[in-house]
């Protein structure tokens, strides 16, 4: 358990580390001037901030807790789900950051992933605009809710506080940075905490391994948990690499990563900003994966696995650094929930309640306004959802993942290659894959067996081979100037 | 004793390796927009 005469220090370097993110907030908040700027940065972010913007957001708390949890305990064979998240990230960056970076502003400057796929298709009736928005809705709120999970979890083994206090404290600030200060606010915010997430995740393997004292003692350690501990085919099945190596294919439908190359200052930056975050990337989850191995190596045991990191920042180093190392935890879980909540905020606002409202002219004040009350509303049901945990925060995590995986990905991939592909088919790939991800979670939880393959899987082909299917059907029905415009 | 052979591969190759082929696309896509 973590030592509670650390807690002051602890509670010292937090409380600084917020009152620096509110500030950024609020110098984000006069730099804000429209909602391209709330909902976008204003499309001019430089490729330093893109790149770790999209590391940041993308890898939550599961980061420096699951992950280094699950190596904790499972050892080499958990590999495999660094390996494909990496390999999906790359290609991610490869075959989409520069197009749709490109695409989304031809496409009447799209601001939001739905409002991309309505001026794409030019869906004239916005059904697939406003089906898209409610996707993002469902799976995003799931998503913030397991976040705050992680707050309160991190307050309670932290500062002994209750955990329902915890989720309180977690919840205010993160909606109240989000909220005040938007997408610039959230873009410099992670590019600082993406920083520190990465010096965190070097400093403390490399500190224990010296501490145990070195690399031979350390795998002398290791070793007491028998051969199979190092060995990555392990107590693993082929479905079980398949499932870990398939998170990599959600890369291509999270809207709140794909947002970040949008915001890119042109497309020429997309590259450099590419190998800023697969670097960042490749060595965060080095430093996960060797958090994990080398607290083995230090505890052995420990009652929560997933607080491996926490366990030996508080052991391995002084009091204040470990405060700094362990805001690193906090600021995985703000830089995700934040990207997620502000996603859902401008689908609600953007997709939903000015395509509902076509006859309300808003000045620039009131649509920022409806953006933040939208981001509290969603906050607030994440909140309720969070206030009663029962134990599947990481399930909802993967299920959120490959919802929006199965459900966008194909499409966005297929949008941005494909000229024929057409407006039915995209809702009709989109519905599947969702149906299909909902569908095989319940079947797993009733029948196991070939259902323990990962829903991402099934969802994200079903989604592509009715996308297809439904392209043959309806025969050639490129859009000209479309097709001129963006191919 | 240590890692096996197979977990060593996957430790040291494909990691490295895509950080590599991220610099070979930034070069090439920067040469690419130069011209």
């Amino acid at each position: 358990m973590v030592h509670a005469v650390h807690s002051k220090e602890i509670l010292t370097i937090f409380v600084f580390y917020i009152v620096i993110i509110f500030c950024v907030g609020f110098v984000a908040l006069f730099k804000t001037k429209d909602l391209s700027d709330y909902i976008l940065g204003g499309r001019k972010l430089p490729a330093p901030i893109v790149g770790l913007g999209a590391g940041a957001s993308d890898m939550s708390g599961w980061l420096l807790m699951a992950l280094p949890g699950a190596i904790f305990v499972n050892g080499a064979n958990y590999l495999w789900l660094p390996l494909g998240l990496s390999i999906g990230a790359f290609l991610n960056w490869l075959l989409v950051a520069r197009r749709l970076r490109r695409f989304t502003e031809i496409s009447n400057d799209s601001l939001t992933i739905p409002s991309y796929f309505d001026a794409r298709f030019q869906d004239r009736k916005k059904i697939l605009r406003m089906v898209t928005a409610v996707v993002v809705l469902v799976f995003f709120t799931f998503y913030a809710s397991a976040g705050f999970v992680a707050g309160g979890i991190l307050s309670e083994s932290l500062f002994h506080t209750s955990y329902f206090t915890g989720l309180c404290i977690s919840t205010a600030i993160i909606v109240g940075y989000t909220c005040i200060g938007g997408f610039l606010a959230i873009s410099w915010i992670d590019f600082f905490q993406g920083s520190l997430m990465l010096v965190a995740l070097v400093a403390v393997p490399v500190v224990t391994i010296f501490h145990i004292g070195g690399w031979q003692p350390f795998m002398h350690h290791l070793s007491a948990n028998g051969h199979s501990y190092l060995n990555a085919f392990h107590g693993i099945s082929a479905m079980g690499i398949f499932s870990l190596l398939a998170w990599g294919l959600g890369y291509f439908g999270q809207p709140h990563i794909l947002v970040r190359f949008m915001a890119a200052k042109s497309p020429k930056v997309i590259p450099s900003a590419q190998v800023i975050c697969v670097t960042w990337m490749i060595l965060a989850l080095y430093g996960a994966v060797f958090t994990g191995l080398s607290g083995n190596a230090f505890f052995h045991h420990l009652e929560k696995p997933e607080s491996v990191f926490i366990e030996l920042a508080m052991v391995v180093f002084n009091p204040w650094i470990a405060g700094f190392l362990i805001a690193a935890v906090l600021s995985a879980i703000m830089s995700a929930v934040s990207a997620q909540l502000l996603a859902s905020s401008s689908a609600l606002t953007e997709d939903l309640y000015r395509i509902i409202n076509p006859s309300h002219r808003l000045r620039y004040k009131q649509i920022v306004r409806i953006a933040r009350l939208s981001l509290l509303l969603i906050a607030v049901i994440a909140f309720w959802l969070a206030s009663r945990p029962d134990g599947t925060v990481l399930k909802l995590v993967s299920y959120a993942w490959a919802g929006l995986g199965a459900s966008f990905g194909p499409l966005v991939l297929l949008s941005i290659y494909w000229k024929n592909m057409t407006r039915d088919s995209a809702l009709i790939g989109m519905l599947v894959g969702a149906i299909t991800v909902i569908v095989w979670e319940i079947l797993d939880k009733h029948f196991g067996g070939f259902f323990h393959l990962y829903s991402m899987i099934p969802g994200f082909f079903l989604n592509v081979v009715a996308v297809l299917l439904v392209g043959k059907y309806q025969g050639n029905r490129t859009i000209p100037e479309i097709a001129e415009k963006l191919f | 004793m240590t890692f096996t052979w197979a977990t060593w591969l996957i430790l040291c190759i494909p990691f490295p390796l895509l950080i590599v082929l991220s610099l070979i696309n930034c070069l090439y896509q920067r040469r690419k927009d130069k011209e």
